[in-house]
């Protein structure tokens, strides 16, 4: 286990027994990623301010939910803030369907972020997941986006694309497989 | 009550896991999942970190949104405004769990809720270890006892302990920052300890392993068919000293062991050799002697067999050398 992830376990810990100290140093280690998940998804700072703090609420509230065998902390965190930021998406576009359009360039990052951004290990890591990502076709790559992004099904993915609903069935095994190929080292 | 786990459910996990997943599709695999399915379990921890790590690569500030935008604060006033608002929020909200230990605390006996009142200024500072961190709010039973204190006598009183708890909740916070921040640095220490210990069982795996495989190629030496032995005695000071070498003439794979021999500076080695008629020494390997005298050698290069004449030990800097240099320990 990395000393990062030690120090995100123990921080859960204390977290879960009160302790605001610990609450703080957690948000400080990873607001900045929480913030940049949840932009990419909504596409604006303003809503995403408010998801943020949601984010950060929840994990005061509910850091025994944490299964330290399942996940790192930071993905755990990550993968609430992307829960978050997606229901809100969700009520966004019952409200009003063109905003959605604004969300639609929703993805990953085209580069990797330059080194010295963030920490080593994190950096790596991205950049591991930069080259899975470049394995996979665009369709395969854009059908991936709609999914994480706009949290969209295989059937609204069909629907968006204008696609057969086999195919994009077809492309979201095939992508996800080879990301888990090339990520399980 | 587990449903047999079907190459069509490997074929549905992906989406599942990214969430993809809808209809008649997903509600077949959900109930599968649930029948706790180990082969899905399984499978799903491994997607899901691979959705985690595409949430770790999403999880960057757009370029466009990096710098600053016109009209709204920059990302660090931002996320420290948040921060702000955050802990406002949590120093007045009670976790769920404590709220849950606050109503033990209070339901078998209500009475104690108004129990702990702080007689005198000094009381909070026991109190405060315990309670640090956890929000006074107004559901708190434990948060209405300060100002619940004595109202009419002596009017100041309760501003004073209020003041003077405030005042050791701000001193207990500093120590706990930095108790935090030394308790991180134990578990650290720790952990490098454990790596370190994990790193010296690995080595000693390691030696384990090249012991058992040195034991079974001696083995293999001494129950071959054909083994030519020949004895070494010891010398001089070491005259007690007895060893033996085996060779085995078709695979001319030998072990040499000695006893009795004893034990050498950390700066010198015993260091076998051959003698061929020519009287040319070639070296053998090198090796040390256990605490009781005793030492083994499998020899790891092809021999001469018919033009070895003899074999000797000496006393060499540690490591061996090319030839011999020091005095002969043992020969035969």
């Amino acid at each position: 286990m990395e000393a990062i992830e030690l120090e995100d376990s123990f921080l859960v810990g204390r977290i879960s027994a009160g302790d605001a100290e610990a609450f703080a140093r957690f948000f400080d280690r990873h607001a900045a990623a929480v913030l940049g998940l949840v932009v990419r998804i909504l596409g604006s700072r303003g809503e995403a301010e408010e998801v943020v703090q949601e984010v950060f609420l929840q994990v005061w509230r509910q850091s025994e939910r944490y299964e330290a065998g399942r996940s790192t902390p930071r993905g755990w965190l990550l993968m609430v803030a992307r829960s978050r930021a997606l229901d809100r998406l969700r009520r966004r576009d019952a409200r009003d369907r063109h905003e959605q359009e604004a969300a639609a360039d929703a993805g990953f990052p085209r580069v990797a972020p330059p080194r010295g951004t963030g920490r080593l290990e994190e950096a790596e890591r991205r950049e591991q997941i930069h080259s899975a990502l470049n394995l996979l076709s665009p369709e395969q790559r854009r059908c991936i986006e709609l999914a994480f992004f706009e949290g969209l099904t295989h059937t609204q993915i069909a629907e968006r694309l204008a696609a057969p609903l086999g195919t994009v069935k077809s492309r979201i095994l095939l992508a996800m497989n080879k990301l888990r190929q090339a990520l399980s080292t | 009550m587990t449903s047999d786990h079907s190459p069509r459910h490997d074929d549905l996990l992906p989406a599942y896991a990214l969430g993809a997943l809808d209809g008649e599709e997903l509600r077949e695999l959900q109930a599968h999942v649930e029948t706790g399915c180990p082969v899905c379990a399984a499978e799903l921890r491994r997607l899901a970190a691979c959705v985690e790590d595409l949430a770790g690569a999403a999880a960057v500030l757009p370029e466009d949104l990096a710098g600053p935008v016109p009209g709204t604060p920059e990302v660090p006033e931002m996320l420290a405004g948040i921060r702000q608002r955050l802990l406002a929020q949590v120093a007045a909200e009670p976790r769920a769990a404590e709220l849950r230990a606050a109503e033990l605390r209070a339901s078998p006996r209500p009475a104690t809720a108004a129990a702990p009142v702080p007689a005198t200024p000094a009381a909070p500072a026991a109190a405060a270890p315990a309670r640090f961190g956890r929000r006074r709010a107004p559901g708190d039973p434990t948060a209405s006892t300060a100002p619940a204190a004595p109202a009419g006598a002596a009017g100041r009183w309760p501003l004073l302990a209020a003041a003077a708890m405030l005042a050791l909740v701000a001193v207990w916070g500093i120590v706990r920052q930095a108790s935090l921040g030394a308790e991180i640095e134990r578990l650290q220490g720790e952990r490098r300890q454990l790596a370190a210990r994990a790193d010296a069982l690995e080595r000693r795996v390691t030696q384990m392993q090249a012991e058992s495989e040195r034991l079974a190629r001696t083995l293999t030496i001494l129950a071959a068919p054909k083994v030519q032995s020949v004895s070494l005695a010891g010398m001089g000071t070491t005259h007690s000293a007895v060893g033996r070498t085996y060779i085995d003439a078709a695979g001319r794979q030998a072990v040499f062991y000695a006893s009795n021999l004893p034990a050498l500076g950390p700066d010198k080695s015993y260091q076998l050799w051959y003698l061929d008629e020519d009287d040319q020494k070639t070296s053998a390997g090198v090796f040390d002697v256990d605490a009781r005298g005793k030492a083994a050698l499998v020899i790891d290069q092809p021999l001469p067999l018919e033009r070895i004449q003899g074999w000797v030990v000496t006393v060499e800097p540690r490591g061996g050398r090319p030839q011999p240099t020091g005095p002969i320990a043992m020969a035969g």
